[in-house]
């Protein structure tokens, strides 16, 4: 019963915490649920409302998938990366399987909820879809732009453009024939500005890039294990799994900039712009860049301790005798470990 | 409604102040404890007492934080945009401090110990100074009303932020004494106990006498406070100065266990009795609670939160504290791994 309390509560904790902080986000994006007066201030709250907004279910969807996703990939690439260095064990391969496995089966969910995501982008926050598939005029069969850049003049540079897939992905009923709205389609203090619309589109072309790429990876994983019973050991896959983890990271950052980037110039849609958000303090610098300092100071020394911790381990005998946190157990079931970092 | 918020904000506050309080004290102590080899023994004494909750009790301050900004979040802005130096440095002094120990524990050579050990003491005086005085610039009205902006500068170096400051300094000092007399006796160890016996009374002294330059610094620079301190608050500084003195005569007893429920009673009527001395206002003479509370949709989803707060996350807390003190949580860092290297021979 404690382990049972401990591990499920846990889990159930990480998730509605996961859920609560997306649901501030995505309430940034649908604001609802309160009541302003004449001069724009909050007099009631109905905090269903808030927490329940159109974008909450969605986008929180998206993150938590997308958290399992990072999870797995993250775990599994540290195994991928030992696996590399020749300690391809039980031990190894088990924590590889476990995390991959996760990671795997969560890329393809995530497609879909992506895929929903963005359609409900489409309808609900349009100048942030036009951001995304870089559309200065409203007009139909909008092709797919992969790269590609806005000029300040509001035609598109570059890139190479599939004809009429933006159209077709926003509505498959009604095909190439389906209206997108562009950056025009929004009062011109309202758009975003040409550099955050390419940097929007950037960060959408990296992060369905690199959702592709780890797709194919898992779907590479997946007909190993259908057809040999047995995870791929080759090389290839080990190295673009090792990499799998930095790669995720890279993906769930560059949706964030989407989503976040992607909302200016308002930080609450509709209701408030940034630039009236924002702190009149002009020593904001200082601070940011204090923050900066020291938390490059701590992240440099934490893998300085790290490393130092690890030869210390090392020469302690490793596995053999030293019992380290998240560590395989010290003794009976340490042995193959050695047998192979010895081989 | 806002009156219970309030009531529950000053509460966590106050529980800030003391377990967090112990904390930084305890810092203090490492700080001053000399070199190496003399401040050894404490510092021994100093980490294994702080080891497993040190990091928990953060949480307090950020519960706190998030009832302020959304059952009051008028005070908020004005406080943050006021005291945004202090708060900062506050803040940094707290990641400092926290990384630093978590370090210190997993370096072996002696010239990196002492270095994070620095960073860490160094920290644990800086912080509570600037939460001292960040209290002491509300206490005395230099933070306005309405969301903006006071004086980023005299805010809080001021009479006021500066008496309050080094109150919280000293009284957080007076408790971790406090506590780690109690520590030194579960250990039998005699020697420490003594030690920082000598050190609670000195800290005792100090607090007494801050405290009641403060009051006159109060009556010229925070008057509304005076005036609280003196009035409505009487009893409670009252009493918080019987249990503080209760707490000295039950150490020179050596009823440390006592002496420190005393401790914990006189470190919580400090700031109970500010708080009680400035009601009904947040911000004194400028922003009432009910003028500063958030709307009653938003104040009945928090007290809901509070309530599932307490009955979920409570026993977990005390099961927590009752464990460290009972010394059944596993101690961290790699002293044995440490220990084995310099044990085994050179291969």
């Amino acid at each position: 019963m404690g382990t049972f309390l401990d591990r499920r509560t846990i889990v159930l904790a990480g998730i509605l915490g996961a859920v609560s902080v997306v649901a501030a986000n995505s309430w940034m994006n649908a604001p609802t649920g309160f009541t302003l007066d004449s001069s724009g201030r909050v007099v009631a709250v109905d905090p269903v409302g808030v927490i329940f907004n159109k974008a909450m279910p969605l986008e929180a969807a998206h993150m938590l998938v997308a958290a399992y996703l990072v999870g797995g990939f993250m775990i599994a690439s540290v195994y991928a990366g030992a696996m590399l260095r020749g300690r391809r064990d039980r031990y190894h391969r088990l924590g590889f399987v476990i995390a991959f496995t996760v990671a795997a089966v969560a890329t393809p969910v995530q497609m879909g909820v992506g895929d929903a995501l963005a359609r409900w982008v489409y309808n609900d926050q349009p100048e942030k879809f036009a951001a995304i598939e870089l559309v200065p005029q409203t007009s139909s069969d909008v092709p797919e732009t992969l790269l590609g850049k806005l000029n300040s003049n509001g035609t598109v540079q570059g890139g190479i453009p599939i004809p009429g897939l933006a159209s077709w992905l926003s509505d498959p009923a009604t095909g190439k024939s389906t209206v997108v709205k562009g950056i025009d389609s929004v009062p011109a203090g309202d758009r975003p500005t040409v550099s955050e619309v390419n940097i929007v589109h950037l960060s959408w072309d990296i992060m369905v890039g690199l959702g592709t790429l780890l797709f194919l990876l898992s779907l590479w994983y997946g007909l190993t294990w259908a057809l040999r019973r047995r995870m791929p050991t080759n090389r290839a896959f080990l190295t673009l799994a090792a990499a799998s983890g930095l790669l995720s990271v890279i993906a769930m950052e560059a949706g964030w900039v989407v989503t976040e980037v992607g909302r200016q110039p308002w930080i609450v849609y509709g209701y408030m712009k940034v630039e009236d958000a924002a702190t009149a303090n002009t020593g904001v610098w200082i601070t940011f860049i204090a923050v900066t300092v020291l938390y490059l100071a701590l992240g440099v020394t934490a893998i300085l301790v790290l490393r130092g911790m690890s030869r210390r381990f090392r020469r302690a005998g490793g596995f053999n005798d030293v019992e380290s946190p998240y560590g395989p157990p010290a003794s009976p079931a340490a042995e193959p470990q050695v047998e192979e970092a010895t081989r | 409604m806002s009156d219970t918020v309030a009531v529950v904000l000053l509460l966590a506050l106050t529980t800030y102040a003391v377990f967090g309080g112990a904390d930084f004290g305890a810092g203090l102590w490492d700080l001053i404890a000399g070199g190496p080899e003399q401040g050894r023994r404490p510092r021994e004494l100093i980490e294994h007492s702080l080891g497993p909750v040190w990091e928990a009790n953060h949480v307090w301050l950020i519960f706190v934080f998030v009832v302020t900004w959304t059952a009051f979040s008028e005070a908020y802005a004005s406080i943050m945009l006021t005291l945004f130096v202090p708060l900062t440095i506050a803040a940094l002094g707290i990641v400092l401090r926290g990384a630093s120990f978590a370090f210190r524990k997993s370096v072996v050579s002696l010239r990196n110990r002492r270095l994070f050990g620095a960073a860490f003491a160094a920290s644990s005086v800086l912080v509570p100074y600037c939460m001292g005085a960040v209290a002491g610039g509300i206490a005395s009205g230099r933070v306005p009303a309405g969301g903006t902006a006071g004086d980023p500068v005299d805010s809080w170096i001021n009479p006021t932020s500066v008496v309050t400051g080094v109150l919280a300094v000293t009284s957080v000092a007076y408790l971790a004494a406090v506590y780690l007399v109690w520590e030194a006796r579960r250990d039998d160890d005699a020697e420490m106990a003594d030690y920082f016996r000598r050190r609670a009374v000195v800290s005792a002294v100090a607090v007494a006498v801050v405290g009641a330059v403060g009051m006159v610094v109060l009556h010229s620079d925070a008057p509304y406070v005076f005036d609280g301190m003196t009035g409505r608050a009487l009893p409670v500084v009252i009493v918080g100065v019987a249990f503080g003195l209760g707490a000295l005569v039950l150490l020179a007893r050596d009823a440390s266990r006592a002496a420190r429920v005393l401790a914990v009673l006189a470190q919580a009527g400090i700031v109970l009795a500010w708080g009680v001395a400035q009601w009904p206002y947040l911000l004194p003479e400028s922003l009432s609670v009910s003028a500063a509370a958030a709307p009653s949709g938003t104040l009945r989803v928090l007290i809901v939160n509070v309530v599932l707060a307490v009955l979920i996350v409570l026993p977990a807390f005390v099961l927590l504290y009752v464990l460290a003190q009972r010394r059944l949580l596993p101690e961290e860092g790699v002293p044995d791994a440490a220990d084995r290297v310099a044990d085994r021979p050179a291969d």
